[in-house]
């Protein structure tokens, strides 16, 4: 079985939790403490106002409950005073350790491979900083209580000692029983409630898929057929719910059986020590309120155990992305700098990617500077990927690539990021204003985000938008269209007077009359311009041509010249059919 | 839907109407709630006999007398547990068999709906509406239902106890819980604003999770890491700080049923000591009311702890079931009104067609005759009805207005099942099951074969490409046919829908555009399926137009221009137009006469 190790695995996560924040930690477990002496305390002053209150006043004499109803209301004060210590300190721990796993999520977002960010759907990263981080401190909220209730157990002893030994001898004698009803409850229900969790993700998934083909479900007249398969999905997660839930149930039922009999047990034996003089009708009341004051605690050891198993494997799933390694090209430190002014750059022999997928085969090229080189070639032709070797977002394998003659491994990572930008396709803007998102937290003055959204063509923005250059604009309550963002996005890497600007196709979707003048200003501007793209305009307009094909650079030379490539010719061919029409 | 919110009352109702198992359910918790209640006020109870049979008195109570009342105690105890037993294991079965059945009701609705509410703006909702919104009702049946309806029953019971020993101290006790509920109300508006920040806050943190990743290649290029790492930390504190906040009144909240609890208790010795031989009480009685005001505080703490994930429920249970109330789309005809279309290539003619999405017409009085076989592009400005058309072609919705005839047969009354054998699209995202290639086009058409697959494959030239692809037919994909470009996606569900040999193929051309084998693949494929059948493209590229026997220029919900690309060239009119904007954006007049 792999229950005890995932246990004790669970047993070493919690303790490393509780090492990272032993404060709060401690005050949670304190407050239980205090929930223990109380909840013993309580059941004492019971019985005191049995004997000094209730019982005198049926026997004529004068009773004095003033003293009972001052320790009552003072041991209450302590129990729940300990209670909203515990939790609220219990929590603040759990959420301070999830801040922890979060942030260093965040970290590793930042600082792992680029091809490592990319390998994940988005929404599995998305769940590894939600969900898997709140599972994974799930464990803690229970963890001082637990604590807690060996406090309680060892106060209960003294107290019921002191009262009369028998009853303490019956008492501890069936407290195990529960104690270990509850650590079987958790290990019982660890494995059905596995296969339900499991059952549950069928369901989605089979749910989304369904709703997101429901065009084609519906043209191929499968409503029925999915249905059915649907329902076969939610059936399998109705057995395992019906599983699960039988085996909790009758748990549950056991357990409020189990502390009422015991009790039971405890008032023949107190009842007949009553009679005998041994004990008095408060010690009597104070027994059996002590008993089912020890019984509920003793359960939440059970919780414990039971929350135990879906915090590790919250925690395993965090490791997923906090074990990747830091991004070997973001190490950089004191490196050289870059000259001002336009910059030149070469690649020498670059092979980029496994015998798998090869993405560039000995790739050579120069770039001059100043010019504007396009970059033209069939689909996965490693066009894109010659960019991203230059932008230093790729290893270059065995070759060289250097920019301005300084080998790019050796550049200085600040130094490169101001002098050598990206704009892409996909045009990625974040929360914030539009013109946070050209300044991108660089020391760039507003003279320069003006000048760079005007030759980005987005000079408009700042009449059309509501706020004008001051709208908030982002991933998500996006009020620009795709057009807008690649322009905004432009105006982004061209802030702050780069000496080589890297275009991925970057103006795909702005309108072809404004594309052209955007080149035009590009081509007068003192840096240097290389772009990837599949409109035949921009290829006419460039100073010269880069023909990638199966990850070699093929041809460089003028478009006119190119054409005489039949690989060139049957691309301009097929790039002007595929032109969308509307 | 409805303006107001419904009410918790109507969701329930409503509930127990399409669920009946869930009322039964309810009905046997209740039961079970009885049995709670007398399993637990039993100790009390027995306490108050002993004590009332002579314990205090001199010589305590007869042995015999002890024994009966202990044997009794625990065959009511045995006999109780037995019963919430079984009444829970059938709970548990009813409720999960309603579950399951609300699952499957809630799913079939959201196909049947039309396709206005299948916009992808309302996708994301209909998918929580199917799944996260049922699940907060399965997660309020493993815990919440059993809460309510049991420790309703359980406190209830506890007092229906205090009342019989003495209906003056049960009021006292009954008026102090009373103070309870308003301290309760305040915490727990608390609470839920806390939970609403804390939600809207995690909202946020995703969010710039999401640009993050999304963005991770312009963060890096751009030197914009350490400024990300400062927002993302920024989210994540606010995150934690709106929990710690909440957690404030979640940890007082629970503890609201003790302190009132200590105060009835005081209230009842102090009560019992001034004035209980008067008020007719015994000291049996009094102990017993010790221990059934700790009957009522348990269920009461326990009940504070399940007011939040209650209220998630209900409006879970309540979104999921308004999903139910909305109509599906389309009736099906029945054997007498049915009509049927002719074998071969169908022709299609529609008259005074309209169609309004909510409010808004998309298609206005359109008339049109395209003859059986043809291929016809349709081409248009976004929002101009070309899209809305081709779906009434498929019967994806029905008209508003007027009607569509495919060989003669209004679609309307032609059965569900004679549709799809005859009339296939082929969507634009080309949305593909989680499943192998093969398995996808198979589902093209019911008892289809192996073999049937490798027909349709050479049929329209598809045998290379396929051999491209990893693992060739077998190739496994992901949700939505990942791991092909949509071009790609598309060849597959061309594949599919040459197995079913419709009378009709409507083809929604993908926007993006294709690599150039893609291109090639795709132009080869649909030449060779136009053959036999009328074809309907809308068309995204100029090369499809122009390849096309008919053009149908749509604008504004109207039909505006018809005719061969030379013909509407030379009209001048609006295709002149949009072709126009084409040769300006690409190049000279030269590159086009290129083309073949």
């Amino acid at each position: 079985m792999s229950e005890p190790s995932i246990i004790r695995r669970g047993f070493r996560l919690v303790a490393g939790y509780v090492r990272a924040h032993p404060g709060s930690f401690a005050v949670a477990v304190t407050g239980s403490v205090v929930y223990a002496a109380g909840s013993v305390l309580s059941t004492v002053a019971l019985g005191y106002a049995t004997n000094e209150a209730i019982i005198p006043a049926f026997k004529g004499e004068s009773p004095n409950p003033w003293w009972a109803v001052a320790g009552l209301i003072g041991v209450a004060i302590l129990r729940t005073g300990g209670v909203i210590v515990r939790r609220y300190y219990a929590g603040k721990t759990a959420a301070a350790t999830r801040v922890g796993l979060q942030k260093g999520v965040a970290r590793r977002i930042i600082a792992m491979p680029l091809d490592r960010v990319r390998s994940r759907p988005q929404g599995q990263l998305l769940s590894h900083i939600d969900s898997d981080t709140e599972s994974a401190v799930d464990a803690i909220h229970p963890l001082p209580f637990s604590i807690g209730v060996v406090s309680m157990l060892i106060f209960g002893t003294i107290s019921l000692a002191l009262l009369d030994i028998p009853l303490l001898l019956v008492t501890i004698g069936l407290l195990p029983v529960i104690g270990v009803m509850s650590w079987l409850n958790a290990t019982v229900v660890q494995h059905p409630a596995a296969i339900e969790r499991q059952a549950n993700n069928a369901v989605t998934a089979a749910a989304s898929e369904i709703i997101d083909g429901v065009q084609v479900v519906k043209t191929l007249g499968r409503e029925d057929a999915e249905t059915k398969l649907f329902a076969d999905t939610v059936e399998e997660l109705r057995v395992a719910r019906v599983r699960l839930g039988t085996r909790k149930t009758a748990f549950a039922v056991s357990f409020s059986a189990v502390p009422q009999l015991t009790t039971i047990v405890i008032l023949a034996v107190g009842a007949v020590r009553v009679g005998d003089g041994h004990l008095d009708a408060g010690g009597l009341v104070q027994a059996v309120a002590l008993f089912s004051v020890l019984a509920f605690p003793l359960q939440v050891i059970g919780f414990f155990l039971f929350d135990l198993p879906p915090s590790v494997v919250g925690h395993d799933r965090v490791s997923l992305v906090m074990s990747e390694p830091d991004d070997p090209l973001l190490h950089t430190l004191d490196g050289d700098s870059l000259p001002s002014g336009p910059l030149s750059a070469a690649l020498a022999n670059v092979t980029v990617g496994n015998s798998d997928r090869r993405r560039l085969s000995h790739a050579d090229l120069e770039i001059r500077a100043g010019e504007t080189l396009a970059i033209v070639g069939p689909t996965a032709g490693g066009k894109s990927t010659v960019l991203e070797v230059l932008a230093r977002l790729r290893p270059c394998g065995d070759g060289s690539v250097s920019i301005a003659g300084t080998p790019l491994s050796g550049i200085d990572d600040s130094a490169l990021r101001n002098r050598l930008t990206l704009a892409t396709q996909n045009a990625s803007l974040f929360h914030g204003t539009l013109l946070d998102n050209v300044s991108f937290a660089r020391d760039v003055d507003e003279d320069d985000l003006l000048a760079a959204l005007h030759t980005a063509g987005a000079d408009d923005l700042q009449g059309t938008l509501p706020e004008g250059y001051m709208t908030i604009v982002g991933e998500r309550g996006v009020t620009l269209s795709g057009g807008q963002r690649q322009r905004v996005a432009l105006a982004r890497a061209l802030a702050g007077h780069p000496g080589m600007v890297l275009l991925d196709d970057a103006t795909s979707a702005v309108d072809p009359t404004l594309e052209e003048q955007i080149i035009q200003r590009l081509a007068g501007l003192p840096m240097t311009v290389v772009m990837v793209t599949h409109r035949v305009a921009a290829m006419t307009a460039a100073d010269r041509v880069a023909l990638v094909a199966e990850g070699r650079v093929v041809e460089v030379g003028h478009h006119e010249d190119l054409l005489r490539n039949p690989i060139y010719r049957g691309l301009v061919d097929a790039y002007l059919a595929s032109e969308v029409l509307s | 839907m409805t303006a107001t919110e419904p009410g918790t009352f109507d969701i329930i109702r409503r509930g127990f109407e399409i669920s009946p198992g869930f009322k039964r359910a309810a009905i046997l918790l209740a039961i079970v709630g009885v049995f709670e209640a007398a399993g637990r006020a039993v100790v009390p109870v027995l306490f108050q006999l002993i004590i009332d049979e002579g314990l205090l008195r001199p010589g305590g109570i007869s042995t015999d007398t002890l024994t009966r009342l202990l044997l009794i105690t625990v065959a009511v105890i045995l006999f109780v547990t037995l019963a919430s037993l079984i009444a829970e294991l059938s709970v548990l079965r009813v409720a999960e068999r309603a579950l399951a059945r609300l699952r499957v009701l809630v799913l079939r609705r959201a196909i049947d709906l039309s396709l206005a509410e299948h916009a992808d703006e309302r996708r994301g909702d209909l998918v929580s509406r199917v799944t996260s919104d049922v699940d907060t009702v399965a997660r309020f049946l493993d815990w919440g239902a059993y809460s309510w309806i049991v420790d309703t029953s359980v406190a209830i019971g506890a007092i229906t106890v205090m009342f019989f020993y003495s209906w003056q101290l049960a009021l006292v006790v009954l008026v102090s819980f009373l103070f309870m509920i308003p301290v309760l109300k305040v915490l727990q508006y608390h609470q839920r604003r806390g939970y609403r920040t804390m939600r809207s806050r995690v909202g946020a943190l995703l969010g710039e999770v999401s640009e993050t990743v999304g963005g991770a290649e312009v963060i890096r290029a751009l030197g914009h890491g350490d400024a990300s790492i400062e927002s993302l930390d920024v989210a994540i504190d606010d995150v934690y700080q709106a929990q710690v906040d909440v957690n404030r009144f979640t940890a007082v909240l629970f503890t609201v049923a003790d302190v009132f609890g200590t105060v009835a208790l005081s209230a009842v010795i102090v009560i019992t000591a001034l004035w209980g031989p008067d008020w007719d009480l015994d000291t049996g009685t009094v102990i017993a009311f010790l221990f059934l005001v700790q009957l009522v505080i348990a269920p009461i703490s326990e009940l504070t702890e399940v007011i939040d994930q209650t209220s998630l429920a209900l409006a879970g249970w309540g979104r999921s079931m308004e999903l139910l109330d909305r109509p599906a789309a389309l009736p099906e005809p029945d054997d007498l009104t049915s009509d049927s279309m002719p074998d071969g290539a169908l022709s299609i003619d529609v008259q005074g067609l309209s169609f309004a999405y909510d409010t808004q017409m998309v298609l206005k009085d359109v008339d049109l005759h395209i003859p059986a076989g043809t291929s016809v592009a349709v081409v248009g400005a976004t929002g101009s009805g070309k899209t809305t058309f081709v779906r009434l072609l498929c019967r994806l919705a029905d008209p508003t207005g007027g009607e569509v005839r495919l060989g003669g047969a209004d679609l309307r009354y032609v059965t569900s099942s004679e549709r799809r054998d005859r009339v296939r699209m082929v969507p634009q995202d080309g949305f593909l099951f989680a499943t192998s290639v093969r398995d996808n086009i198979l589902r093209g058409r019911d008892g289809a074969s192996d073999a049937d697959v490798e027909v349709a494959v050479d049929r329209l030239g598809l045998r290379d490409w396929i051999s491209r692809l990893p693992n060739g037919l077998e190739t496994e994909l992901g949700p939505g046919g990942e791991g092909l470009s949509v071009g790609e996606r598309q060849l597959v569900a061309l594949i599919r829908a040459q197995l079913a040999d419709p009378g009709l193929l409507v083809l929604d051309e993908a926007t993006s555009s294709l690599d150039p084998v893609t291109e090639k693949a795709m132009s080869d494929a649909l030449d060779r399926i136009s053959r036999e059948r009328t074809t309907i493209s809308v068309a995204h590229r100029l090369s499809t137009a122009e390849r096309a026997d008919l053009i149908v220029v749509f604008d504004q919900g109207h039909v505006v221009e018809t005719g061969s690309h030379i013909d509407l060239v030379d009209l001048g009119g609006r295709y002149a137009t949009l072709h126009q904007a084409w040769q300006r954006g690409t190049g000279s007049d030269d590159d086009l006469s290129d083309q073949p």
